[in-house]
């Protein structure tokens, strides 16, 4: 489970710390840095899955009142064997055009995995005895580019169980109805819906699961099936059965957004369930129904809670807010001047007052 | 079985949600029907929460064409009074709003546990327990109850022991109200 994110110098980001648990909801108002911490560990996902830092982590994305060169980023993350302790430091040049890893460190319990500082590489076996030094590029992730050895397990682990984090948001419009690849994670704002499904429809078991979930709560749905258009190309069908009527299929754009928008929160649910993905999802209410929240969000919350998948949340709407923080799971974000974001806990008065979503609509919440 | 629609779950707090929903869950009911409104944080104490909102859900629930196809649960801690005192309460806040009392048949059950939920969680987890006894809140571990939950409504037909705390058994005969088809 992820248990810490810190930031220091990204955007509205600085010596920024964020604790979190099974389940949590960002809050705040708009500009206030919640997608900021999204769009780090989106980043970090995708850099330690062996992107270059070029294409991630440019100049600008440096605080913008702030002279210091380097940005620092820390993750924590616990698992059966241990805590995880992940830093990358990131140094651009004077120019803004060049920027270089300062270091990049994994640890587990405070002892060291891998240690990448000024080009070398210090290799580290999982008893975390010294192994092998070597110089390595300073443009990528040394954790992505390390092959897996029957003597670094935890190391591939941690980059294993990176790259099951997933960032997005439901945007229905850009949701493509035809696929020409298998996608293994699914896009910023799940644009590749059906070819992550593509990929995920390889497990039996779990397209039947998510069949099973859509047809309780999409009245009619029946089944998904693939149409092949050459030789890649394959469409989503959704097909709808109503008694005494032939069964229809419709293809994947012709769905309305709110029936894409419970596709992909059910898929996303049932695959966090079965590979541990860890889900943070921004605003995924936009577009359902009233009455479809709250049943998607107690299936989320009781499986966060049961310990079996973890999610980050960010929503405005008082359905999540009051159902979610019924429970100390919210944590409200804010800049003072348009300055470093800061972040505390919410601690609702118990004084007979407004419910936490009337406090935030009327903007009296740590007024 | 039934078959709802939807069914209504209004209570104080996250344990009593979590009790109540897997209870509903455990004798078959979809967890898509349930609809928790649980008391929201700021609004003050739970049982004026559910006190106050328990008319207007009546209200409304009577309205609807069909009404068999929903349900309403309620749950409110009896606290330091007596379940019959807690029950009373909410009867008068029904006369207060012009609605008249529950009929038999109505799809609306009120369920007091003495002192509070995890009084209940805690005789069924280590019998026996004092209803007069404030017990040990299990924060931010609610599911814990999860197990001993289902196994009180797999065997909710039989007869609690004589140990059981009389506000389980008082619930317990509310049942037939959400279930009328298993009895």
């Amino acid at each position: 489970m992820l248990s810490r994110i810190y930031v220091d110098n990204y955007k509205s980001l600085v010596n920024f710390e964020l604790k979190v648990g099974s389940i949590n909801l960002l809050l705040g108002p708009n500009g206030a840095g919640k997608s900021s911490v999204f769009e780090v560990l989106r980043k970090l996902r995708d850099f330690i899955g062996g992107a270059s830092l070029d294409s991630w982590f440019d100049d600008s994305s440096r605080t913008r009142w702030q002279t210091l060169r380097i940005q620092t980023f820390e993750l924590e993350l616990g698992n059966e064997q241990g805590l995880y302790q992940y830093e990358l430091a990131i140094e651009h040049d004077e120019t803004g055009q060049k920027r270089r890893v300062k270091h990049e460190r994994l640890g587990m319990d405070g002892n060291p995995l891998l240690r990448f500082e000024q080009g070398d590489l210090h290799l580290y076996r999982d008893d975390y005895s010294a192994g092998p030094i070597y110089p390595f590029d300073w443009n990528r992730s040394a954790v992505a580019s390390i092959p897996s050895r029957p003597d670094n397990k935890k190391m591939a682990r941690f980059r294993e169980r990176i790259q099951k984090l997933i960032v997005t948001q439901s945007v229905p419009a850009l949701m493509a109805s035809d696929s020409n690849q298998e996608d293994a994670v699914p896009g910023k704002y799940l644009e590749n819906f059906v070819s992550w499904y593509r990929y995920l429809s390889q497990d039996q078991g779990l397209s039947l699961a998510v069949t099973d979930a859509l047809r309780r709560i999409l009245p009619g749905f029946d089944h998904f099936e693939f149409k092949s258009y050459g030789e890649k190309n394959r469409g989503l069908k959704a097909y709808f059965s109503q008694p005494g009527i032939k069964e229809l299929g419709y293809t994947f754009d012709e769905l309305s957004d709110g029936q894409k928008t419970l596709m992909a929160l059910y898929t996303l649910l049932l695959a966090a369930q079965k590979y541990e993905y860890i889900l943070c999802l921004d605003e995924p209410e936009n577009f359902l129904a009233l009455p479809e929240i709250r049943p998607w969000l107690v299936e989320l919350y009781d499986l966060c809670e049961e310990g079996k998948i973890q999610a980050v949340l960010i929503s405005h709407h008082p359905e999540m807010i009051d159902y979610l923080l019924a429970s100390p799971v919210g944590y409200w974000f804010d800049r003072q001047d348009n300055l470093a974001v800061r972040v505390k806990p919410i601690q609702a008065e118990e004084d007979g007052g407004l419910s936490v979503s009337e406090l935030i609509a009327r903007g009296w919440l740590h007024d | 079985m039934t078959d709802y629609t939807s069914i209504v779950l209004l209570c104080e707090d996250r344990q009593q949600e979590v009790f109540a929903r897997h209870f509903l869950m455990s004798r078959g009911i979809e967890k898509h029907q349930i609809y928790p409104d649980i008391n929201p944080k700021g609004k003050g104490a739970g049982e004026q929460y559910v006190r106050e909102k328990y008319p207007r859900y009546v209200k409304s629930y009577r309205k609807k064409a069909n009404n068999l196809s929903n349900a309403l649960v309620v749950l409110t801690d009896a606290d330091n009074l007596t379940v019959q005192a807690r029950l009373q309460r909410l009867d008068d806040e029904l006369q207060k709003s012009g609605e008249p009392p529950r009929a038999p048949k109505e799809r609306i059950g009120l369920f007091v546990p003495k002192r509070n939920i995890e009084t209940w969680i805690h005789f069924l987890k280590n019998p026996p327990v004092n209803e007069e006894k404030v017990y040990q809140k299990f924060h931010r571990d609610e599911s814990v109850c999860k197990p001993y939950v289902t196994a009180l409504a797999q065997n909710y037909r039989q007869p609690l022991p004589e140990t059981a705390p009389a506000s389980l058994k008082t619930a317990c005969r509310e049942l037939p109200r959400i279930f009328p088809d298993e009895v």
